[in-house]
């Protein structure tokens, strides 16, 4: 998911260089070879959604009636829809919250608070569940639901709200002040509007997680599309029910991006004039401070407390018994291995798309871009039907191979890749190749000596978060795992399906302490790409 | 902040630091014809330009004038649509031919210097060199000595360099690879406006005493005039008018060209003969390329304030900007004969002018003031 | 000057770092999905096979080691549901990888059947396993077997009130107090005997009923927790959920006594799970050998002594002790080829059970 695609985006001023076009061969667009693989790139990530549209189409409306129309979907849709209502805005207050008090504020340890906020990111949300359900096992339904996902998924809010927060013009809350505006009046009309990007782009990015979130529903007995379509794929391996229901979710999450870009609407967003910017102030709390760090330590507690309490607990139950067999080291290596290749693989993939769009802009990289931003939304278990009907059907000789397990991630995660090196290319300035062409090195030299040279920093960030992304990923990796194959999180998954929880807690902390590093980096680099 | 340049030791006359290699031929650049459309948009209509041996010249126009892309054909990051290119006697650009950048020998400093930032100044200048090791660091001493920055600077990063001395590193990195040419696009529009003259001084000097063919895009008049030996004035996608500094200003082709190049005090006028009849008299004019209603050009430092003369007017109103003041004066209306017929080509007067002065305190708002006119005044065609 | 050069030199090492670790990590993916291979569909290895197997992990895990603690044969598991295999298998045809599918129900066995894609069964193996645990095609054979239980909360729940036919779920008075896992093959090949033995009317009903009057777990393991909690009063599982439990902590089953409806009531049905050769199989001697095993002594002991608390159907293995014998269960006689699981599919799609 771009965790700064909405954030950057207008941030960064696009026209540095009046100049357009490529050097002297190659199209308009970019150069012939990036431009083709690009378009192929883009054709293979619409795989999900094209097949979604084939099936529907293929089913007839006699079908699609008698599976879509009916009070289970009613039901599936009222549950889905209750979820996403009700997490979102509460997703929203709260990563508004926790980020303006965190940046705007003398709060206390603000910088402990800034990284406590973000923890919960390390978290996989089916770990999260299997906690709460450990602590209150009757935990269910649409409240129980809200309760983990908002727990889990406020953090997407919360660090590009602050990461825009931290670097917003003093200036233009000095200007409503001085237009007579009281404090409260100038939080709203002033510095909310410059929250709507970095807010509408966090809301879209919770909304989508719970779209596509399995695991920690399934643990909870609370159906959504997703839950539904993976009981679908139970009994009926790809049957046409389990195809419509995955084509109102891809509905649902193409009126999601419609919502965001509409809300994300087009006024710009950085200062306009001359001048540096100085760094905001902060706000005194006086005797707010205290409920302030009371807020902000319950959440803690509930989204990273509870959660890292219960798998201690649940492993200090299961002892040393737990960690003996070598199952455990070979899920490790497993998902250390699908996820270095996945990481690898996928800012490979994002290159060409995220070369063209900064060198290149243009209305073929427009296309291209939106091309990415649809099928960047499709959820896990839509991408894996696709890809596990496509390879038995047409391209057997790649099915269940660790091939498409890869291209599956690849599909997921290449916005987070595609973000990073989209700033980190935009780092290196194609003055800087012409400087270098111009001191006679050969354009491909030029390319890798100074821009890839450049770009690096931010192409491995990039990586590092898909290889998160890899390390919790679920639906999928239960789908299209290859024989004989576990990760930490199937393994996790086939112990608390069977209420196994102490076999299930090595897992979860292992899958915690794999994702840690990561959700710092992504902490990291949220701040700096607001800067860009 | 003052930027701290060593002052060259050596007199402006003495032995060039940097001397040709021998097997490098350093002739002059030759564009014929050169045209380039981005998407439908013409920005070269048709450039002839040709620049000798050693010598400086300034492409100088407003933005979207097509300057930069001019200088990006030369490089050889853009193609041309039509026309050609020659370096040196080899025609590097056009139907038959074309030569990538980095084979052309030719050096390129951008607007922001665009200095590698994950290499120090020392290993900035060395990326272009064929050597490495001792050889190199000896090189790169020399150059950053040509640009009169201590060699200590090798090590530091370009982010730890002022805007000048970042432009000074990418004008030693250009040439270190001794180019036959040395293309300048805006360097000095980024700097502040000290630390500008200063720059563009000691470049100019570095320029001149290694003798290599340099092209200068700016679009600050000034600079163009200062700078170069020949200034090439271009608008709308062609070559105005190419000429010394001198003649393209007190003889600007166009009267676009007269208010680009500084400001035009532009009065209605009528010829007869050499003679061109206006508000402030008769002013001679050579060559004068039509007869009849015209436009005369004259230069603000032309016309001075004196005693007793004939030409009267009234100071409206002054700006003052300490070493000199602007002084906008309106013309007395020419006395009409009331006998007379009214004769239309005559000049009415009323105008109001722009001049310069070195005392505010003569020319306060209200002053009645008389006139004269030194020099030659330049005509164009009338039009509306 | 510092954080550049650092940066550049972890951004080099790192990157390099990244190509060797994830080069060691393939290798060891690689090495051990060995059979799968990373390129082709069946293995490379001479005498591995792959077995998609539906059953719990555990046991088959356990019938795996012993395998291959005695023939040397490597075992590569694919782990799933019934259904999910069983669809899978059809959907592969001749060009699946598996050579042995195993099942938990026999639905799916008679669906992957039904398709064409088992080879028979040998002779050592019919004569293992009694004809009233495999069907007369003999296509497949059984390897375990459960019985349907209603566990119930003994504290809110006496012996009186307990249903004596799993069709009385249905009556109103049921209503919130009973629960299942529709979502499980498990459940699904219960409602297949339903509908062999009751026909579709009286399925359909039973279901409808259960949309509105029945809880929803995931899992049998949940719902059994949740009786014991005393969410609910009692559940549809199979009884080995509540002897596996008693075994280890208790502690989900405590509450929880179980009730056997017999007088051969769809309620008493006892499930049998497949095991089956598939046609396409590149390793038939193998893959027989592995069915052999698991029908043989060594495999049904097993059942009998391990942790699955399954019956065993095969070589005259009795029981575990503490298990109510096979045959006082009064099991209804259901035949095996006859259940259908797309049609059971369909009726719970069509109640919104799915």
């Amino acid at each position: 998911m771009s965790f700064f695609q909405s954030t950057t985006a207008e941030l960064a001023p696009g026209s540095k260089s009046r100049r357009r076009a490529a050097g002297g061969r190659g199209t308009r667009s970019g150069p012939l070879a990036v431009v083709v693989l690009s378009i192929l790139i883009a054709a293979f990530s619409l795989l999900p959604l094209g097949y979604v549209v084939v099936m529907t189409g293929n089913a007839g409306w006699a079908t699609i009636q008698k599976l879509v129309f009916r009070p289970r979907v009613g039901e599936l849709l009222f549950n889905t829809l209750a979820l996403v209502l009700i997490t979102v805005p509460i997703c929203v207050v709260l990563g508004i919250a926790g980020a303006w008090l965190v940046e705007r504020t003398r709060l206390r340890g603000n910088k402990a608070w800034a990284v406590l906020l973000a923890a919960p990111l390390a978290i996989p949300a089916f770990v999260n569940s299997y906690a709460w359900v450990s602590a209150i096992p009757s935990l269910g339904g649409v409240w129980g639901g809200v309760l983990v996902s908002t727990l889990s998924y406020f953090p997407l809010v919360y660090i590009p709200v602050a990461a825009v927060l931290s670097r917003m013009d003093p200036a233009l809350e000095q200007s409503g002040a001085s237009l007579g505006l009281g404090p409260w009046q100038v939080f709203f009309r002033v510095v909310l509007p410059q929250l709507r990007l970095a807010a509408a782009g966090g809301a879209l990015l919770v909304s989508l997680h719970l779209l596509a979130e399995y695991g920690a529903f399934a643990m909870m007995q609370f159906d959504t599309f997703t839950t539904a379509i993976y009981d679908q794929f139970r009994s009926t391996f790809n049957g046409a029910a389990a195809n419509m229901l995955a084509s109102v979710l891809v509905l649902f999450c193409l009126l999601l991006l419609l919502g965001e870009s509409k809300t994300r609407g087009n006024a710009r967003y950085a200062r306009l004039g001359g001048g540096a910017q100085a760094n905001p102030k902060r706000l005194a709390l006086g005797w707010y401070q205290v409920p302030g760090q009371l807020f902000l330590a319950a959440l803690s507690v509930l989204a990273l407390g509870v959660p890292l309490f219960h798998v201690v607990r649940w492993l200090i139950a299961g002892g040393a018994a737990i960690w003996t067999g070598s199952a455990l080291v070979h899920a490790l290596l497993q998902t250390l291995g699908y996820g270095l290749a996945g990481a690898l693989m996928t800012t490979v993939l994002a290159f060409p798309l995220a070369y063209l769009v900064i060198r290149h802009p243009g209305p073929v990289t427009k296309v291209l871009e939106g091309v990415n931003y649809i099928s960047s939304s499709m959820p896990g278990i839509v991408v894996a039907l696709a890809l596990v009907t496509i390879t038995v059907h047409n391209v057997p000789a790649v099915y269940q191979t660790a091939v498409v397990l890869v291209a599956a991630y690849a599909l997921l995660f290449m916005p987070r890749a595609l973000v990073n090196l989209r700033a980190g290319l935009a780092q290196a300035p194609k003055e800087l190749d012409e400087a270098a062409q111009a001191l006679g090195k050969a354009p491909l030299v030029a390319f890798v000596k100074v821009t890839l040279r450049l770009s690096a920093p931010a192409a491995a960030g990039g990586a590092a978060l898909v290889f998160l992304g890899i390390v919790n990923e679920l639906t999928a990796t239960l789908l299209l795992a290859p024989n004989g194959t576990t990760t930490l999180a199937t393994e996790f998954w086939a112990f608390s399906s069977e209420i196994d929880y102490a076999g299930a807690a090595p897992y979860a902390l292992l899958m915690i302490l794999l994702s840690t590093p990561m959700t710092y980096l992504l902490f990291a680099q949220s701040k700096k790409a607001a800067g860009q | 902040m003052t930027p701290t340049i060593r002052r060259a030791a050596k007199a402006p006359t003495a032995k060039p630091a940097f001397i040709p290699d021998p097997g490098h031929v350093t002739d002059h650049l030759l564009v014929s014809g050169a045209r380039k459309s981005f998407g439908g948009t013409e920005v070269l209509k048709g450039v002839d330009l040709t620049v000798a041996q050693g010598r400086t010249t300034a492409i100088v126009g407003a933005s979207g004038s097509g300057k930069t892309t001019l200088l990006r054909l030369i490089a050889g990051f853009e193609a041309a649509d039509a026309g050609t290119i020659s370096l040196a006697g080899v025609e590097v650009a056009g139907p038959a031919a074309w030569v990538p950048a980095h084979k052309r020998s030719v050096g390129y400093v951008a607007q922001d210097g665009a200095l590698f930032p994950h290499l120090s100044v020392g290993q900035n200048i060395e990326f272009g060199l064929p050597v490495r090791g001792r050889a190199a660091a000896a090189r790169v001493g020399e150059l950053l000595e040509m640009v009169s920055m201590d060699p200590s600077y090798a090590r530091r990063r370009p982010s730890q360099l002022s805007g000048g001395q970042q432009q000074r590193v990418a004008l030693a990195r250009a040439l270190a690879r001794r180019p036959q040419l040395m293309l300048l696009d805006e360097p000095f529009s980024a700097l502040d406006a000290g630390l500008r003259v200063a720059t563009r001084r000691t470049v100019s000097q570095t320029l001149s005493d290694a003798g290599v063919t340099t092209i200068l895009v700016t679009h600050d008049q000034a600079e163009a005039l200062s700078f170069a030996d020949q200034v090439a004035v271009m608008r709308d996608g062609k070559l105005a008018q190419i000429g010394s500094p001198f003649v393209v200003y007190t003889r600007p082709s166009d009267r676009a060209t007269a208010e680009f190049l500084g400001d035009a005090v532009i009065l209605e006028a009528w010829m007869e003969g050499s003679l061109a009849l206006c508000s402030l008299g008769g002013i001679p004019v050579r060559r004068p390329p039509v007869q009849g209603r015209v436009h005369l050009m004259l230069r603000p430092e032309q016309i001075r304030i004196t005693e007793g003369g004939s030409i009267r007017g009234r100071v409206v109103d002054t700006d003052y900007f300490g070493p000199e003041t602007t002084v906008r004066i309106q013309l007395a209306p020419i006395a009409v004969d009331p006998g007379k017929p009214v004769d239309p080509h005559q000049p009415v007067g009323g105008e109001v002018i722009n001049i310069r002065h070195w005392n505010a305190m003569l020319a306060r708002p209200g002053t009645e003031l008389s006139l004269k006119v030194v020099g030659e005044g330049v005509v164009f065609p009338w039009s509306e | 000057m510092k954080t550049w050069f650092n940066k550049t030199v972890l951004s080099r090492t790192a990157l390099s770092a990244i190509a060797g670790v994830s080069v060691l990590a393939l290798a060891a993916c690689g090495g051990s999905a060995a059979p799968a291979a990373s390129n082709g569909a069946s293995g490379s290895a001479t005498d591995a096979i792959v077995v998609y197997n539906a059953q719990h992990q555990e046991l088959t895990q356990a019938w795996v080691d012993a395998f291959t603690k005695e023939t040397g044969i490597k075992v590569t598991l694919r782990n799933g549901d019934d259904s999910e295999l069983s669809n899978q298998i059809v959907q592969e045809g001749a060009k699946s990888p598996a050579d042995v599918f195993l099942t938990e129900n026999s639905p799916a066995m008679t669906q992957v059947e039904n398709a064409g894609l088992f080879t028979g069964i040998s002779a050592k193996i019919q004569s293992q396993v009694p004809a009233a645990y495999r069907p007369s095609t003999n296509k497949w054979t059984g390897i375990a077997a459960r019985s349907t239980v209603f566990a119930y909360n003994t504290t809110k729940l006496t012996q009186a009130q307990l249903p004596k036919s799993i069709m009385d779920l249905a009556d109103p008075a049921w209503k919130g107090r009973w629960a299942a896992s529709p979502s499980g093959a498990d459940f699904q090949a219960i409602v297949s005997a339903m509908l062999e033995l009751k026909g579709e009317a009286a399925t359909s009903a039973w279901l409808k009923a259960m949309k509105a009057d029945a809880k929803v777990y995931k899992g049998n393991s949940t719902a059994m927790k949740a009786v014991n909690a005393g969410e609910i009063d009692g559940a549809i599982i199979y009884h080995y959920y509540w002897f596996g439990d008693q075994a280890k902590t208790g502690e989900n089953s405590k509450n929880v006594a179980l009730e056997y409806f017999k007088n051969e009531d769809p309620g008493a049905f006892v499930s049998v799970s497949g095991g089956g050769v598939l046609a396409s199989s590149k390793h038939q001697a193998n893959a027989e050998k592995f069915l052999e095993f698991i029908t043989g002594k060594a495999g049904q002991e097993i059942l009998q002594t391990g942790t699955s608390f399954e019956y065993p159907v095969a070589s005259e293995v009795a029981a575990n002790a503490k298990l109510v014998p096979l045959k006082d269960l009064q099991a209804p006689k259901v035949d095996a080829a006859k259940l259908n699981s797309q049609k059971v599919t369909d009726l719970m799609t069509a109640a919104g059970l799915l």
